[in-house]
């Protein structure tokens, strides 16, 4: 008894005494994560229900270097944005020309309302599995995501972004209840069976596509200089970014293994995330298939308020236009035009009756496919910009290493861009 | 008038009307009014050089010439190295942010006006608006509806690295122009280089109560980055209650320091409001406030009071104490005109007055002020000395929700400046 006393007492104490770092790090906390997992959206849990279905555990390990590249493309902005105290849009727009800075942003928006559009698409399939038409379920979405931003402060905005990301461990739960057989899954990410395959490779291109698109990089580090993290706590932001990303791939890699531990082993072939919900419910019960609407719904919704507030963000920031989080409508009208005019986009959008809406991803792929490597080689050029962040630049060996994975992605997204094509 | 933008890249013509070179940058010295044109960086035959303003003939256009804009020379004109560190270049301005004085806040420069002021080439002011944008990118004919937003040089402070080639006397005065409230709402959406550097500009006494005004996280910041003395030497020039509510965000160990570098007098009054519980009258009351004899004359008290008046603001009472500093009335500065000023201070005072003992909440005072509209109430020890006074504005802050806190200046208000500039607190 004791010394399970002295036990205890000296952990608290430890703890005690690692109290003001934890308070910093919970403090500089969130813009990774919430990033990371919004990046789980409607377009990211159909590509992860496809590559299940079709092609059962043998995708799963596309995951690991997804979260490499991820975390590299995602450290780089956290510590341009701690190190300058600067959005994205805002080192772009001083840093190279008003041209060049004038078409990424039309280019942004172009990318982020054709997502958003698929997002509200994501919550109109969602809610009707749940038996709610889209005609109701869209315009309480919209108007959810406008009182959000109009109603709260951003930090109040940040808390609702962070119960949204407790939502996706429904994606676990519903990977637990297909009841997969771990075995053949842990032998499938040990040694994963690769083919040449033509559909196999294009999905493999999809896997990473979806998992990198440009709005993150625009959001989260928005999200980092908003909460005005210190260089000295710049190691806090860092270790968020990678839990971030670590998260986000368990839950795809779950909805990967729910996918094909049923619809897969059953031979059932799906187009959406939603034909992946219902598809659930014979084969794995109710309450699987549910859960996997219900997460499909908050991802959507949760996506569905970041896309519009964090191009409105970042466009303003770059034209000079007033910033309109904690502003009023007339005082911030360019921001506010923006934010909403993407938003009634959304809905408007999914309720044209026989839209396809695989053509619209298709879409939103190809603008992806040119926004990226743009976005990617300037972020490059503003990390080693020594005038701007000093002693934080790249090394010469991370800088191989970032250049090397940048031109992974890249090609990726040149090859998805004409994949759409051939 | 003409736009940088409409020059950058255009000829630098000679007297002969030739084509010498053209044009990359300009170079501006700061002004109060205006920031003058102090020379032209050209591209002559691929040698970066810079023509001194003397030899500027014209900005712009010409009538009636071949290159129908550009920048036209003297007859005699040199070209000199370039380095000048008190100038600014044009392109270093452009595309950054600056802080619009008058409209306290953070704007974008889109483009530069320039002009022409008694032979002298100056900077006007900078375009801000999209118009700017569209013109850079050579559309703006396509928008021609929208207006230009042009903000005046005299109400500009241009921002990070720009602000060393500048006059810090200049940008003081415009920065100190603006309300502390004002300044701590714009420092919000800066780096914190920036934030640090116009905090360094202001004046001592601005500076500190663009602290009192900034969000908790910023002045958290600032605490972390300053030095003990500086941190001392702010809290100085602010009332102790104000003083008293920064310390108590600091970690315990670094407000004595603090208390420490400060004068004695000061630190023990800011230690006495230190030691009432947070939501007590203690902890949001004022100590500031002018007590008189109470066998005085009315016109004794006014002569008494016209030096102490020169010191406090916000007087709306004079409280009157007998032995031992035991409160026995207050008497309104209106009484003490209106009245015959040899009647005594006592025959004119408010005897039947409500007070309150300083360990009373905050929550409860609020609703008594409420309750019988004051505006200002008397705060006293057991004893019934006067310790403290909480006025309107005292509980105003106290009483916004965090909501309301964290929302930036509504631009609803017009202020009437005089030459001066500085609007009344």
């Amino acid at each position: 008894m004791e010394i399970r006393q002295n036990n205890s007492k000296s952990l608290a104490e430890r703890i005690k005494s690692r109290m003001p770092y934890i308070m910093i790090f919970l403090g500089v906390l969130g813009p990774g994560i919430i990033t990371a997992i919004v990046d789980n959206d409607a377009g990211g849990i159909t590509t992860y229900s496809l590559a299940g279905s079709n092609f059962g555990y043998a995708l799963l390990w596309v995951m690991i270097p997804v979260v490499i590249l991820l975390i590299i493309v995602q450290e780089m902005c956290a510590r341009l944005g701690v190190v300058t105290g600067k959005g994205l849009a805002d080192l772009i727009r001083e840093n190279f020309s008003i041209k060049t800075t004038f078409i990424i942003m039309i280019l942004l928006i172009l990318v982020n309302i054709a997502n958003t559009i698929s997002e509200f698409a994501g919550i109109a399939a969602a809610g009707e599995i749940f038996g709610v038409s889209r005609y109701i379920a869209l315009p309480i979405a919209g108007i959810f995501v406008w009182w959000l931003v109009l109603k709260g402060s951003y930090k109040s905005v940040e808390k609702v972004f962070f119960m949204s990301c407790i939502f996706f461990i429904s994606y676990i739960i519903a990977g637990f209840m297909t009841h997969p057989p771990w075995g053949a899954v842990s032998k499938e990410i040990i040694r994963p069976s690769f083919t040449f395959e033509k559909t196999y490779l294009i999905m493999i291109i999809g896997l990473i596509g979806t998992s990198i698109s440009p709005w993150m990089q625009f959001y989260q580090q928005a999200s980092i200089v908003e909460k005005g993290v210190k260089k000295k706590d710049y190691i806090y932001s860092k270790i968020d970014v990678i839990i971030g990303c670590i998260v986000a791939m368990v839950i795809a890699f779950f909805i990967v293994v729910a996918t094909s531990a049923t619809l897969f082993k059953s031979g059932i072939r799906i187009d959406t995330a939603s034909d992946a919900a219902r598809a659930l419910i014979p084969l794995a019960g109710k309450y699987a298939g549910y859960l996997f609407a219900f997460g499909l719904l908050n991802a959507s919704l949760f996506a569905a308020s970041v896309l519009p507030l964090s191009t409105a963000y970042s466009v303003s920031e770059a034209f000079g236009w007033e910033l309109g989080v904690n502003r009023k409508y007339g005082e911030a009208k360019q921001f506010y035009l923006l934010y909403g005019g993407m938003i009634v986009a959304g809905v408007l959008f999914v309720f044209i009756p026989n839209i396809s809406l695989i053509s619209l991803m298709y879409f939103s792929q190809v603008l992806n496919g040119i926004l990226l490597p743009i976005i990617i080689i300037f972020m490059l050029k503003l990390i080693n910009n020594k005038d701007l962040v000093g002693e934080y630049k790249n090394s010469r060996l991370y800088n191989i290493v970032a250049w090397s994975a940048s031109i992974v992605i890249m090609a990726v997204a040149v090859v998805a861009l004409f994949s759409v094509f051939i | 008038m003409v736009y940088y933008s409409q020059i950058l890249g255009k000829p630098i013509i000679d007297d002969v009307g030739n084509k010498v070179g053209i044009v990359k940058d300009l170079c501006i010295k700061d002004g109060v009014r205006y920031a003058s044109v102090c020379g032209v960086v050209g591209n002559f035959n691929g040698n970066a050089k810079m023509i001194k303003w003397e030899s500027i003939a014209e900005l712009g256009n010409k009538p009636n010439d071949k290159f129908s804009l550009g920048i036209y020379l003297n007859k005699e004109f040199s070209k000199i190295k370039l380095h000048d560190a008190t100038a600014l270049n044009l392109n270093r301005l452009l595309d950054k942010q600056i802080i619009d004085v008058k409209g306290a806040r953070v704007v974008r420069v889109n483009d530069i006006l320039l002009g022409q002021i008694h032979n002298k080439f100056v900077l006007i002011g900078v375009d801000i608006s999209t118009k700017g944008i569209f013109r850079r990118l050579g559309i703006s004919g396509l928008f021609k509806k929208l207006k230009e937003h042009i903000i005046m040089w005299k109400d500009i402070s241009p921002l990070a690295e720009n602000m060393s080639s500048l006059s810090i006397k200049v940008q003081r005065e415009k920065l100190n122009q603006m309300h502390p409230a004002e300044i701590a709402d714009l420092i919000r959406d800066l780096s914190i280089e920036e934030k640090e550097m116009i905090f360094n500009t202001l004046s001592d006494k601005k500076a500190a109560e663009t602290l009192l005004k900034s969000q908790p996280d910023v002045q958290k910041t600032f605490f972390r980055t300053m030095s003990l003395k500086k941190i001392a030497g702010l809290l100085e020039q602010l009332p102790s209650d104000d003083s008293a509510a920064l310390l108590s965000m600091m970690p315990s160990i670094i407000n004595k320091k603090v208390l420490k570098q400060m004068k004695q007098g000061i630190a023990a009054r800011i230690q006495k409001v230190m030691s009432y519980n947070k939501a007590t009258a203690g902890a949001i009351m004022s100590t500031n406030f002018i007590t008189i004899p109470e066998n005085l004359k009315i016109n004794e008290a006014s002569e008494l009071l016209k030096d102490e008046l020169k010191i406090h603001r916000q007087m709306y009472y004079i409280y009157v104490v007998g032995d031992g500093g035991i409160l026995k009335g207050a008497i309104s500065l209106r009484q003490l005109l209106i009245n015959d000023p040899d009647d005594t201070v006592e025959a004119h005072m408010r005897k039947d007055m409500i007070i309150v003992n300083v360990n009373a909440e905050i929550d409860d005072i609020l609703n008594l002020m409420g309750k019988y509209s004051l505006i200002a109430l008397p705060i006293t020890d057991k004893e019934r000395k006067i310790v403290g006074v909480i006025r309107v504005n005292d509980v105003l802050e106290v009483m916004l929700p965090e909501r309301i806190k964290q929302r930036r200046i509504p631009r609803i208000q017009k202020r009437i400046k005089g030459q001066n500039g500085n609007p009344a607190k």
